[in-house]
């Protein structure tokens, strides 16, 4: 395995970013390898790093069937456990029951989607702080690469071709992120 | 979240006029006219609950379309700037629903049950400040000649600064009858700029006024046209899920006939963007949703209570023989327009979001058929083919009519209405009118 | 002639006095540094609310449910009126931050974090009450349906069962969605912290660093919990209506109900978060963010709601004399001219005709005039539930059984109290989270770019 070292560029301006990795990109370097900070969602920039569809909705949707599961076979199966009729109503009343389902549907598919968020996003991650700049939640974007020494100053080239307000080196590469 | 993008330069269209289109219409008004003259020969009570049905729904669709267009001046919305004409065409039905009505004020004991009721029911005898045969007309008359009216005004305002501009650039090119109807709605022509922020503030002032009226008088309609016939049944919501489905089927018949003007000319095609159809398909899986939870809402109520007057309406739906088409409408207007478009591919695609609003717009129609009938008629047979055949006659006018919008006016509107900062300054040029209503 | 802006020029045009990106930051987080004297005396009058409610709580556990006026016919009162008034006041944070996010309206970024908070606080105080109504509230675990020794579930075909599922979901899910929203927010708020401050808020924000793989999840999930708290938001409101209009009650049972109340809770809400909004906008001095135009399109949703809310009025009214049922029509009749007129006369004064003001410009432009509107819906809302509550309870079928109900004192201070419990939270939450949402509200402001830098240079 060769040694991966990173380098992490701040920028001012939002287009620098997107220009950056677009370049990087071009040079063959792979998604993996690049990492970019924003202090906002940017459609540009998601779109410069090349992504497609969020894994989060198979989260959402199997998580909202489930609830609905969950709901009418709570309602029915507790209803049939003790049969009472109450309110001249039948043992097994779906109307009454389709709120329950309703309401576990939602809870369930809530649940699930922020369940998938953190797992997709690899949150929550508490380590060290080496590649971050606080001015990433404030102003600046920020574009960190990690490749192996050689292709490494190749992305500095890259990198600093698009005036960023400052670069830093990072000894140990991926394994702080 | 996703950005507007519109050019700076919108070009004068029109849908290219059509023999073979003009030809369907004149086909479909004389197979429904004979369609409804050998009904009113067979069965002329039959015939006339047919008229009623079609009536409500193609008027309802129509005046639908026009608040949906009310609904975007009153939010400002962006979005829709290529479509927006389109939801407006459908104003060109309304002067033809206002005298294909006139025939149904004739209707007496052939049609509401409670005009025989009054002599002996003594909880009829209660409603007859309201249950009367000259309120009723007057009301029905004057409300729908006051919405109408209204919304027919909007729509020439909303028109007249895009025609005054095919005036001045010929636009309107060797076509007759473009030309004279631009000319004849741009008279007292004030200036492009004059007109676009004079246009601008009376659609702002209008729209509120559009949407209320709307609302009571499509309440009244459904009242004195659906719910009267069941004279002992009420229910509060029953205006407003009258009127909130007539609102969908307005959104439901735009995202149609956008997809529709889509294919018919290339370049319209690049500007109703996908974007667009999204965002119309997003509306009327919002409106499915909202329109099962209205039915809901009065279903559930009803179901629980178990009061004997009430439950008699639904009850009546769900049995034989009605049964069927109930569940029918339940799968047309909820279930599969549902599935189908909860994905975000369906709405975006044209064929398929033509598809599921023309599933919508089936089910839409059932759904007011069932409002009236059941009520006034054993159901043996549910329903015949001359139901729909008498419908043809409806569907003819109104093709012909939005068709006639679309050939005659620009597809695309092209002023844009101001964003607020603009409105400002625009304010602060021609002197302050403060305190005039929104 | 074709005058269209791109979203982002709206955003220099909504916020014409937000400079840059880092400006945001400054002067929002700048709201967490060390609070005013304005801050601590509102806290003190909040937390002296709370200390009168538990008091109240406390003494009507110790004496039991006697100390409330409540008795035969009359078994709700001011407890569950006060339950569905919170109910309500939380929905139009729900919709401010949900459904204006699918409809893309581009002035809810700087309102929706503090309604969105609200929503949560005000499910909190609204769960109480139930509760509170319980009198032996040691025993509110019944209604959780779990495997008890007697094999005895809850009964899924009541309504009140419903409810209970419905509003642990609606807290649930908001307080979720709220927690969402705040995280990258919460890190920009660790990045300007030092010391515990800072260590707590890494701890909240998981870590978060703006990656471009988080910000992409991020917003997908976004779409998807927004997507299930809209339904949500209708659901809740209509279950709790469904509490009355399941029952045979005159005056309960109408199938308007559940749009009535969603429309009516919105109603109440977005006065409640003017009420809310103005003196914060004073008191942080967030006058670049809440601007005008903001307050401008809260009034105007005020009207539609009032609107919606006159209509369901008029036609309950309507169809109350159209039934030609004698109860129905005694029922209403009652209302506006019974013993309860003076409820109902607030009611219809406080949500029909005072928003009419709000047709006029000038009234939706000045902040003092929305305040004072504000208040008074606040005050028409509750009685609006009280109406609907008490009124139809009093005046049921049979005149024998007709009766009358007035709130005691233990109650009304339950009641007032539960506000002193709500801005106690209220109060602490725009001390310690970012009460405008930092990241959301650059999204409408225009992004920094290095070809637009140079015009500026040159200006």
């Amino acid at each position: 395995m060769t040694e991966r070292r990173g380098i992490l560029a701040s920028y001012d301006y939002l287009d620098s970013a997107v220009e950056a990795i677009e370049a990087l990109r071009q040079a063959g370097f792979k998604r993996k390898e690049i990492r970019a900070f924003a202090p906002v969602p940017e459609h540009q920039l998601e779109h410069a790093m090349g992504y497609r569809q969020s894994p989060v909705r198979v989260f959402a949707f199997t998580g909202a069937l489930t609830g609905t599961a969950t709901g009418f076979a709570l309602a029915m199966f507790t209803s049939m456990d003790w049969p009472l009729v109450t309110g001249g109503k039948p043992i097994v009343s779906i109307p009454a029951f389709v709120v329950i389902g309703f309401e576990l549907t939602i809870l369930f598919g809530a649940l699930a989607t922020v369940l998938g968020f953190f797992i997709n996003a690899g949150l929550p991650k508490w380590k060290s702080r080496v590649i971050y700049d606080p001015e990433f939640s404030s102003g600046r974007f920020g574009v960190y690469v990690s490749a192996s020494q050689d292709r490494l100053e190749r992305a500095r080239e890259i990198l600093v071709a698009q005036e960023p307000a400052e670069v830093r080196e990072d000894s140990e590469g991926w394994g702080h992120a | 979240m996703a950005q507007t993008h519109s050019p700076g330069e919108i070009p004068l269209r029109y849908l290219p006029r059509s023999p073979r289109a003009s030809l369907v219409s004149a086909l479909l008004v004389l197979g429904g006219g004979a369609a409804f003259g050998f009904a009113l020969f067979r069965d002329p009570q039959l015939a006339w609950r047919a008229y009623v049905v079609n009536w409500l729904y193609f008027t309802s669709v129509a005046a639908g379309a026009l608040v949906l267009y009310s609904v975007w001046v009153i939010t400002k919305a962006r979005w829709c700037w290529p479509v927006r004409r389109i939801a407006l065409a459908f104003a060109a039905f309304l002067p033809f629903s206002f005298l294909l009505f006139l025939p149904m004020l004739g209707l007496r004991e052939d049609y509401f049950p409670w005009i025989e009721a009054m002599g002996h029911d003594p909880v009829v005898q209660r409603k007859a400040a309201y249950l009367n045969i000259p309120f009723l007309l007057t009301r029905n008359l004057v409300g729908l000649a006051l919405l109408f009216g209204v919304f027919l005004y909007m729509a020439y305002r909303s028109l007249r600064p895009d025609l005054g501009l095919a005036n001045s650039s010929g636009g309107a090119g060797q076509e007759r009858g473009r030309r004279s109807w631009a000319e004849r709605l741009t008279q007292n022509w004030g200036g492009q700029e004059h007109e676009e922020v004079s246009s601008h503030r009376r659609l702002a002032t209008l729209a509120p006024v559009a949407v209320i009226l709307y609302a009571v008088v499509m309440s009244v309609v459904a009242f004195d046209w659906a719910m009267s016939l069941e004279p002992h049944w009420f229910s509060t919501l029953f205006g407003g899920w009258f009127f909130m489905g007539a609102f969908w089927g307005g959104v439901a018949a735009t995202a149609w006939t956008a997809v529709y003007v889509k294919r018919q000319d290339p370049d319209l095609g690049k500007l109703i963007g996908s974007q667009q159809l999204h965002d119309l398909g997003k509306l009327t899986f919002a409106f499915t949703v909202f329109w099962a939870y209205l039915f809901w809402s009065q279903y559930l109520v009803i179901w629980y209570g178990k009061l004997p007057w009430e439950q008699l309406w639904v009850v009546k739906r769900s049995e034989d023989p009605w049964a069927l088409l109930s569940l029918m409408t339940i799968l047309l207007c909820f279930v599969i327009p549902f599935a189908g478009l909860l994905g975000r591919k369906p709405k975006m695609t044209p064929w398929s979001l033509r598809l599921f609003t023309s599933v919508i717009l089936v089910g839409l129609w059932l759904e007011r058929y069932l409002m009236v009938v059941p009520s006034v008629h054993d159901g043996h047979p549910p329903i015949t083919l001359l139901e729909p055949a008498v419908g043809l006659l409806f569907l003819g006018v109104f093709l012909a009519s939005v068709r006639w919008f679309l050939t005659t006016f620009p597809v695309v509107q092209v002023w844009q209405p101001m964003v607020e900062g603009e409105l400002l300054e625009a304010e602060g040029k021609g002197g302050s009118r403060r305190g005039a209503a929104v | 002639m074709a005058t269209v802006t791109s979203e982002q020029e709206r955003g220099a045009l909504t916020h014409p006095d937000v400079q840059s990106f880092s400006q945001v930051n400054r002067d929002i987080l700048k709201v967490l540094s060390r609070p005013g004297r304005g801050w601590w005396a509102l806290f003190l009058a909040a937390t002296a609310g709370m200390v009168v409610f538990f008091g109240a709580w406390g003494y009507l556990v110790a004496r039991g449910m006697g100390v409330a006026g409540l008795n035969n016919p009359v078994g709700w009162g001011a407890l569950i009126t006060t339950f569905v008034f919170w109910v309500g006041i939380a929905h139009s944070g729900t919709l401010i931050s949900a459904i204006l996010f699918l409809f893309r309206a581009p002035w809810r970024q700087s309102i929706y974090r503090a309604a969105e908070a609200m929503t949560v606080f005000a499910v909190m105080t609204a769960g109480l009450f139930p509760l509170i109504h319980l009198g032996r509230v040691w025993h509110g675990y019944w209604l959780i349906p779990y495997p008890n020794e007697r094999f005895l579930w809850p009964n899924f075909r009541s309504p009140l069962l419903w409810d209970v599922f419905a509003v642990t979901t609606y807290f649930t899910v908001s307080a979720v969605f709220f927690y969402l929203g705040t995280i990258p927010d919460v890190a920009a708020a660790r990045d300007q912290a030092k010391g515990l401050r800072r260590k707590l808020y890494e701890l909240v924000s998981l870590g978060w660093r703006g990656t471009d793989r988080e910000w992409h999840h991020f917003g997908k999930a976004y779409v998807f919990l927004a997507a299930f708290a809209t339904p949500l938001v209708l659901s809740v409101h209509s279950v709790v209506s469904w509490d009355f209009a399941m029952s045979i009650v005159p005056g309960w049972h109408a199938t308007i109900f559940a749009p009535y109340f969603v429309a009516g809770a919105i109603f109440s809400g977005v006065a409640m978060v003017i009420t809310l909004a103005v003196p914060m906008r004073k008191l942080f001095k967030l006058e670049a963010y809440l601007t005008v135009r903001h307050f401008d399109a809260m009034a105007k949703l005020l009207i539609l709601t009032s609107l919606i809310v006159l209509y369901a009025y008029l036609t309950e009214f309507f169809m109350a004399w159209y039934s030609g049922e004698e109860v129905e029509r005694s029922s209403f009749w009652n209302r506006v001219f019974g013993p309860y007129w003076w409820a109902t006369w607030t009611m219809l004064v406080c949500n029909g005709l005072v928003p009419v003001l709000l047709w006029f410009r000038r009234v939706r432009r000045s902040i003092p005039a929305l305040f004072v509107i504000s208040i008074f819906i606040n005050i028409g809302m509750w009685f609006e539930r009280f109406v609907i509550i008490v009124t139809s309870l009093s005046h049921e079928y049979i005149p024998f059984a007709f009766g009358m109900y007035r709130p005691t004192w233990v109650e009304m201070a339950i009641v007032l109290g539960s506000f002193g419990w709500f801005f106690f939270w209220f109060l602490i939450f725009t001390r310690v989270l970012p009460p405008v949402a930092i990241a959301e509200l650059k999204e409408v402001l225009p992004a920094p770019f290095r070809r637009g830098a140079e015009k500026e240079a040159a200006a």
